[in-house]
């Protein structure tokens, strides 16, 4: 057959219709869609068995339950909340979904114990490290000096922070310090004003007018219950029965979602509640009369220390009139007089102290303004208010043995001065960061570090760094290769979170007590041990007496010992599945019904202990709530310090009430023309862990750029100095400079830049390291007049144009 | 012409975000991530070669001090129930609309990475895959198996948690019902949420709480002026925000009069 052209042409054609009709172009356009894309290199992550376990995460302290999704009951996969947790019911923050990211993070983990040795790390066997350990322990407590020994620890309220509080102690250090944060500050209010001890705890859900003063109650302030109460306020059908009042110098998530936002002066924060408390006082509003009989220091009278005093009121009513606190705040005096007002006349009126997430510790004076204005209007020990929060009733420690060497080395005064040159605080990582950073010789032998990284997180970094380097040897027991995990001379590292047995005990605000209890849900990853079994080996080791103050053979046996008070005391309830929604919680019946019960569910809470459900008296010198503090003055006599030479800014009995202290800020104003604020964000993290490589996602194009910073200043600012959107500049303080780009924003104070905190790591790995600028770097902290407490709301800066 | 079901037919999943609960925290980006083995560059800041299928966008009112509010805008797809312009412009039917549950999907190897669908979405939800996939060091053990990772050279885009479906409804099949218990199937975005700001259901069921909520007053949803019919309702008190849903063009004529329909 001959094949002609039109032949050949219509042989074509036909075939090429013939094929387009066919399914095989459009199989194998499939084909090789799906075969280019089935790469080896593209995981393909292996299924299985679906099971769910319950713990607890640890990175904010909160103790919030999340429920461990995994894979053949090897594999974690994803974190939820427990909807069960009065906590959190459910509700997750941003870090605590990250849990499981950082638990596999292999560039980010310390895969066995290491040793810095000829300038590197070796990694070591677990006898050796413990046996260096404990060496060197047993060298420096041989020399008669056991408080050459220093701790840094960054747990939140639980077991583990008592266990090396009770080590130290029974070693005979008293160099146990913790990070500082507005917990502490509480403590020293409850102390002094309350009497009390446990936390404090302030009943949002029930508050009807909220004063803020300060608080980032949005961006991470106390616990994930917060946000649980700001959800309630705003549900649909609750909308104008809960007021929220924001009182903060900048524009803030909790500003913008507060009813209204009250731009104040940066650091006028307790002159503005005196104001209210002038208002109040005035007028005669609030609740005075239910004070009668159950305040001290209102009116005039007598302290223990045989002083006689003419009181809160008549203070308050001379100093803080609002033209006076107009000219600190910048807030009108009719703005003053209309909120004292409505805040008085509301049902259930509640003011918060503190800043941003709580992190910052606060001056002891503005916390002592901001519960005074709680006192006047009736909102202490009340349903809706404020008031103590008594510890859950955990078995109580056994009284700890000490031998002389330990009771020498605890005569002497703690090397940060708290307890001796500040008398109301209890721990000063600053101050013990200058003194060492100063000494011609470090002070202290060993620093060991425990959850936490102040390395990068101290509230001067610069100062600890400083200190640390003269410290002859530190030891961390992170999980993390952090900044001071990299500068350590032996590394020791914890199991993660998914590994260890972790609890915790009431966080910050929660209204009532609880505690929590996570069980491990996987194997360890890495050769690591849990931290509380070395120091339990430890005690061991060490022998006498510090042996015998820990009888306990591992950390959960431990633990069983403190949960069994709980279950002797039948207080409480534990919440399983259904609980909250039935509003009916079961007991348990035995110790061991507890403990099955709370490793499985995570949480025990005592709803009759609620503020307000039960009558709480004053443990106070005058058994009185006091606006006149017996403490301060008792304490001050103790210490033989004179009111007159302390840097409190006012003489006489004001020094022992609620007054504004103003704000020191360093630099000169002239040089460093502008403010900085840290600023706080939900979604950047700073603590234990920096954020996740998954948080990452979230920040704005207005925060970071690149590996480069944006601060925000306002229009009105840039002008002046000529700068426009995303001009990189450098920052500059008395303590530090970085290159950062600018965004202009105007919710940020003419005269304030805004710096967001949690960057500038130069540790973990490529998705945080290098990653714009510390703010702790540049930080210059003040002491709080009479607590001592670290205060680095503000630090003057300038900013020039690279 | 496909008949489409509009929302007020059959099963629609839908979203109702209340954005004055919504407290810009990240729970809800952080937990999509997670669920949905979102590829996590060393650097995040570039927002054009970022995967986000959950973006949460933060804005200002532009007020001078002290008046400026802060306004935050959580933004998974739309599941456009109409016209939906991704479903109408891929080539490789990569991507569908699903009739039966009105979400829109992605079969990833399906995908022949023309990035038709990107041009056309007017919510800039899809997102190209400009690189392979990489996570940090050791945390593929994390990844789920419910959802494949995606190769370099595809596009991928919001499901609703697609494979959180099929999981209800084998669990509902096994309990011998064709119908899915509203709580039996949540977003990984919703689950996380410590305000329960957002709201997800069956739009059109009347016991779900998605069906009243979204009638309410003050719901709108994004550029509703394409005619998209998107899925994801916003509710909020604050009319700055409700202003910023739709592109209006300054003087544009009858500007206020649209405006106010749209509020009303």
């Amino acid at each position: 057959m001959k094949l002609d052209r039109r032949g050949f042409v219509k042989f074509l054609v036909g075939g090429v219709v013939g094929t387009m009709l066919s399914p095989i172009p459009w199989k194998l356009t499939d084909d090789i869609a799906i075969w280019t894309q089935n790469w080896p290199w593209v995981p393909n992550p292996p299924n299985g068995a679906n099971s769910f376990k319950n713990t607890i995460s640890p990175f904010r302290g909160d103790g919030i339950g999340v429920s461990v999704r995994l894979i053949d009951q090897k594999r974690a996969v994803t974190l939820s909340g427990v909807p069960d947790n009065p906590i959190n019911q459910g509700g997750m923050s941003c870090i605590d979904l990250s849990g499981v990211q950082y638990h596999y993070n292999q560039a980010v983990r310390v895969k066995s114990p290491m040793v810095f040795r000829d300038g590197a790390f070796h990694a070591i066997s677990w006898e050796e490290a413990t046996g260096l350990f404990i060496g060197k322990l047993k060298e420096i407590r041989d020399q008669g000096t056991p408080e050459k020994v220093a701790l840094v620890d960054g747990s939140g309220p639980g077991t583990m922070k008592d266990l090396l509080g009770r080590f130290m102690a029974c070693y005979g250090s008293p160099n146990y310090m913790s990070m500082p944060n507005a917990s502490d500050t509480e403590a020293q209010i409850l102390k002094l004003m309350y009497g009390a001890g446990g936390t404090m705890g302030y009943d949002l859900e029930n508050a009807d007018f909220i004063i803020s003063f300060g608080c980032g109650l949005l961006e991470g302030w106390g616990s994930q219950r917060t946000l649980l109460a700001y959800k309630d306020w705003r549900q649909e059908g609750n909308r104008g029965k809960t007021t929220l009042i924001q009182v903060a110098a900048n524009a803030s998530t909790t500003s913008s979602k507060a009813d209204q936002w009250v731009a104040i002066a940066p650091g006028a924060e307790g002159a503005f509640a005196l104001g209210l408390a002038h208002v109040i006082l005035k007028e005669n509003l609030g609740n005075l009369g239910a004070l009668t009989g159950r305040a001290f220091g209102l009116g005039s009278g007598v302290d223990s220390q045989a002083m006689s005093f003419s009181g809160f009121r008549d203070l308050v009513l001379e100093e803080y009139g609002p033209d006076k606190v107009t000219q600190v705040t910048g807030v009108s005096p009719e703005k003053i007089q209309d909120l004292a007002r409505r805040f008085a006349k509301a049902k259930s009126p509640l003011a918060l102290p503190g800043r941003g997430k709580g992190t910052m510790p606060g001056g002891l004076y503005e916390f002592m303004a901001v519960h005074s204005l709680n006192a006047l209007v009736g909102a202490v020990n009340r349903s809706g208010g404020v008031g103590p929060v008594m510890s859950p009733p955990l078995t109580s420690w056994p009284e700890p043995a000490l031998d002389s060497v330990a009771e020498k080395g605890l005569r002497n005064a703690r090397i940060d001065g708290a307890g001796s040159r500040y008398p109301f605080s209890s721990s000063l990582l600053h101050q013990f960061a200058d003194v060492v950073a100063e000494a011609p010789k470090s002070p202290v032998e060993m620093l060991v570090v425990y959850k936490s990284n102040p390395a990068h997180n101290a509230p001067s970094s610069k100062e600890f760094n400083r200190a640390r380097s003269k410290v002859p040897f530190v030891v961390s027991f992170s999980s993390f290769w952090d900044e001071t995990t990299k500068n350590a001379n032996l590394v020791m590292p914890n199991h993660s979170f998914l590994e260890r047995w972790e609890d915790g005990t009431t966080p910050a605000g929660v209204p009532f007590p609880t505690y929590v209890l996570g069980a491990p849900v996987l194997p360890p990853l890495f050769d690591t041990r849990p931290t509380a079994d070395v120091i339990l080996e430890t005690t061991k080791a060490l022998g006498g007496s510090i042996a015998t103050s820990f009888p306990w053979k591992s950390y959960e046996d431990l633990l069983k010992f403190r949960v069994a008070g709980i279950a002797a005391s039948q207080q409480g309830v534990v919440s399983v599945p259904g609980s909250l929604a039935e509003q009916q919680p079961r007991g348990f019946s035995s110790a061991g019904d507890l403990w099955s019960s709370l490793t499985e569910n995570g949480c025990w809470y005592d709803p009759s202990q609620r503020i307000g459900k039960t009558a709480t008296g004053f443990n106070t010198p005058s058994g009185k709530f006091e606006f006149y503090c017996n403490g301060i003055s008792e304490g001050l006599r103790q210490a033989g310090l004179d009111p007159k030479r302390l840097n409190v800014s006012v003489q006489g009995e004001a020094v022992c009430m609620a007054h504004f202290e103003p704000a020191e800020v360093e630099g000169d104003p002239q040089r460093y023309p502008l403010l900085m604020a840290p600023e706080e964000l939900a979604y950047v993290f700073e603590g234990e862990v920096p954020s996740s490589p998954y948080m990452t996602k979230i920040w704005p194009d207005t925060l970071l750029k690149g590996n480069t910073l944006v601060i925000h200043i306002n229009p009105e600012d840039a002008h002046n100095q000529h700068l426009y959107e995303g001009d990189p500049v450098m920052i500059e303080s008395l303590k530090g400079s970085a290159e950062v780009r600018v965004h202009l924003f105007n919710g940020v104070r003419p005269g304030t830049v805004s710096m967001a905190e949690g960057f500038g790591h130069t540790g973990f790995d490529g998705y945080i390291r290098d990653k714009g600028a510390n703010t702790r770097d540049m930080t210059t902290v003040a002491s709080d007049a009479l607590s001592g407490m670290p205060l680095w709301w503000g630090t003057r800066v300038k900013l020039t144009k690279v | 012409m496909e008949k489409r079901h509009g929302i007020g037919e059959g099963v629609k999943y839908g979203m109702v975000i209340d954005l004055d609960k919504c407290i810009g925290c990240g729970a809800c980006v952080t937990a999509c991530v997670a669920e949905n083995n979102n590829t996590i560059l060393e650097d995040e800041t570039n927002k054009l070669k970022s995967i986000t299928w959950l973006r949460l966008y933060k804005f200002d009112n532009k007020k001078p001090y002290p008046e400026t509010e802060i306004g935050y805008l959580p933004r998974p797809c739309m599941q456009c129930d109409s016209h939906t312009p991704c479903v109408s412009v891929c080539p490789a039917t990569a991507t569908d609309y699903d009739p039966d549950t009105g979400i829109v999907s992605q079969i990833y190897t399906r995908c022949i990475g023309c990035r038709y669908c990107v041009a056309a979405c007017p919510y800039h939800v899809r997102y190209f895959n400009w690189f392979d996939a990489v996570w940090p060091e050791g945390t593929e053990a994390c990844l789920n198996p419910d959802v494949s990772p995606r190769m370099r050279g595809c596009v991928e885009q919001c499901t609703f948690c697609h494979h959180r479906l099929m999981a209800a409804k084998n669990k509902a099949a096994m309990n011998g019902s064709r119908e899915v218990a509203e709580m039996d199937y949540q977003p990984a975005c919703v689950e996380a949420c410590p305000t329960r700001a957002i709201v997800f259901g069956d739009l059109n069921n009347s016991k779900h709480r998605v069906y009243e909520l979204k009638q309410s007053p003050r719901a709108f949803r994004l550029l509703e002026r394409l005619g998209t019919q998107p899925k994801v309702y916003y509710t909020t008190t604050h009319e700055w925000i409700r202003g910023m849903s739709d592109n209006w063009i300054d003087k544009e004529k009858g500007k206020e009069k649209e405006k106010a329909k749209a509020h009303s």
